[in-house]
């Protein structure tokens, strides 16, 4: 059954994977001109408005940036794959099961293999590739730098994927619950949207901030003090682990 | 959930509500028999979709149910299902389908669907979703009846089918229920019925009607058609009665009672065929009998 799943999602891993390596070589092939270009930015960084400096971000960091290592953490890992980590996790999530509901070939398999023995192997077969491809996705970003010629070394790279493997986990058993909930593909698409799009937004209000993953994915903590946030971690994991059980147990209660 | 018994499968109290109100399954009581072809006959609505969901577990239901003695989830491997909607993977050619149906069901019999892929007249190496209406249910049926099981439960298997495909399907039910295996299928199309099954059950709103033999039902029933107004009528109790226009039909189980009708004038007996019973239970004046 896993050999199915992985067949269902080869064309949707392969053009994600292809999709995110274009993006990495664009990063690397634009090394030589990030330093300047932020040094543009920052230039009149005291004059701009308060909420475009947050945006913007340390003025610190365009020194940093000199480094090669740092320059491909934060830009890579720090910022594109983990801005673009919720929507690739959603991608392979959402039709886990809503493919299967809205096409009625939920029936050929629930008929021939127990519930729970379907759950599982279709839940933890997306769940596992949506791990490689974030693994692998991270670990390419220095080693294409290296191929580039450029004195990079992983650095962070293994402790802001820390923060990301954690970060697909809690995503993916969320939009796993989407994907049973429905009995249609788009609303869990819709709803899995609605959610990456509401975590910035919540961090507006103080008290909701902390649902806001994007920072943690992003590494933000480990870019700014060289640490993993355990205690975040810890939590994320938990709030994973209780989804993941939710989504069992919903899917046990579903009829079709 | 079990119950023991010498039956392939057994029902009993069947219960099932969807929502607050819609009763789609109401006290079913089934025993379907080893070995056999057993049809379950109803029009739309009547809870036979929501009966095979029951025995296959896909839905939550109150009752008991018990397959081959044992609950379902122990036996699945034992039963192959063919649902209303025939749709399979059809970003799969038919040949990637039989592959991977080899990987995934413990009793799938892969040659013996390519065989049956042959006699339907299908392409191996197109899309599924390529196909026609009819070449999908053909390709879902390949597959669900080469799988080496002791019970088949088909709901509406020919439905969409070509006569020539229809026929042919038709023939390979009778083939497997002649090798001891049960099959369990639901029909709109009561010639289909007649020609393959041994026992059928007629359902309508949630509730089983009549269940019994097919070659026994001529001796069991006798079917009348009088006038509209003749005396017969209001002489005797009939099972049922069915007005059209100024004809009536009605249905006797009582040998007595079938001598005195047949012998009043304006009165004949036309063959008691599952299609007259059928329509004299559902659309007649009593549903029990």
């Amino acid at each position: 059954m896993r050999y199915k799943e992985l067949y269902e999602m080869r064309m949707r891993v392969i053009v994600i994977f292809l999709i995110m390596i274009a993006g990495l070589t664009f990063l690397v092939a634009a090394r030589p001109l990030a330093v300047s270009m932020m040094e543009e930015m920052y230039k009149d960084f005291d004059q701009i408005p308060e909420a475009l400096q947050r945006l913007l971000g340390d003025p610190a960091m365009v020194q940093r940036l000199a480094d090669d290592s740092f320059y491909i953490v934060s830009q890579w890992q720090g910022n594109n794959l983990g801005q673009f980590l919720p929507i690739v996790v959603l991608l392979i999530a959402f039709p886990v099961f809503a493919r299967e509901t809205d096409k009625g070939t939920i029936f050929f398999l629930l008929s021939r293999i127990n519930r729970s023995t379907v759950f599982w192997n279709k839940v933890l077969t997306g769940f596992f590739v949506s791990l490689a491809l974030i693994i692998v996705l991270s670990l390419l970003g220095p080693v294409f730098m290296m191929l580039g010629g450029y004195d990079a070394t992983f650095g962070d790279s293994f402790a802001i994927m820390v923060h990301q493997v954690i970060s697909v986990a809690l995503l993916y058993f969320l939009f796993t619950i989407f994907s049973i909930v429905f009995n249609d593909q788009i609303k869990p698409v819709i709803t899995g949207i609605a959610v990456v799009l509401a975590m910035p937004f919540a961090s507006l209000i103080d008290a909701l901030s902390f649902i806001n993953i994007y920072p943690y994915i992003m590494g933000e903590s480990i870019i700014n003090t060289g640490k993993i946030d355990w205690t975040y971690s810890i939590v994320l994991s938990l709030m994973a682990v209780g989804l993941l059980f939710l989504s069992y147990k919903l899917f046990e209660k579903k009829e079709f | 959930m079990k119950v023991e018994t010498t039956a392939a499968i057994s029902i009993r109290n069947l219960k099932k509500i969807y929502g607050k109100s819609t009763i789609a399954a109401d006290d079913v009581s089934l025993e379907i028999a080893r070995g056999k072809i057993t049809a379950l006959l109803g029009p739309n609505g009547a809870g036979k979709t929501t009966t095979l969901k029951s025995i296959l577990g896909i839905i939550h239901y109150q009752g008991e149910i018990s397959v081959l003695d044992r609950d379902i989830s122990d036996v699945r491997s034992k039963v192959s299902f063919v649902p209303e909607e025939k749709s399979f993977y059809d970003s799969l050619t038919l040949e990637k389908a039989f592959n991977i149906c080899a990987m995934i069901l413990d009793e799938f019999d892969q040659e013996k669907a390519r065989r049956f892929a042959e006699t339907f007249d299908l392409p191996l190496k197109k899309r599924i979703r390529s196909f026609s209406h009819g070449m999908k249910t053909a390709a879902y049926l390949s597959i669900a009846l080469s799988e080496n099981a002791d019970i088949f439960i088909l709901d509406e298997p020919t439905w969409g089918l070509d006569p020539i495909r229809r026929d042919e399907v038709l023939d390979i039910i009778a083939e497997i229920a002649s090798n001891g295996k049960t099959v369990l299928y639901t029909s709109h199309i009561i010639p289909e019925v007649e020609r393959i099954a041994e026992i059928f059950s007629i359902m309508y709103k949630g509730r089983i009607l009549y269940t019994g033999e097919l070659a026994s039902l001529a001796t069991e029933f006798r079917v009348f058609e009088m006038p509209s107004r003749s005396p017969v009528l209001e002489k005797e109790r009939f099972e049922s009665e069915l007005k059209r226009k100024d004809k009536v039909t009605v249905l006797s189980n009582d040998p007595s009672q079938w001598e005195r009708v047949s012998s009043v004038e304006g009165v004949s007996s036309p063959d008691t065929d599952l299609q007259t019973f059928f329509h004299l239970l559902i659309r007649g004046s009593s549903h029990e009998i």
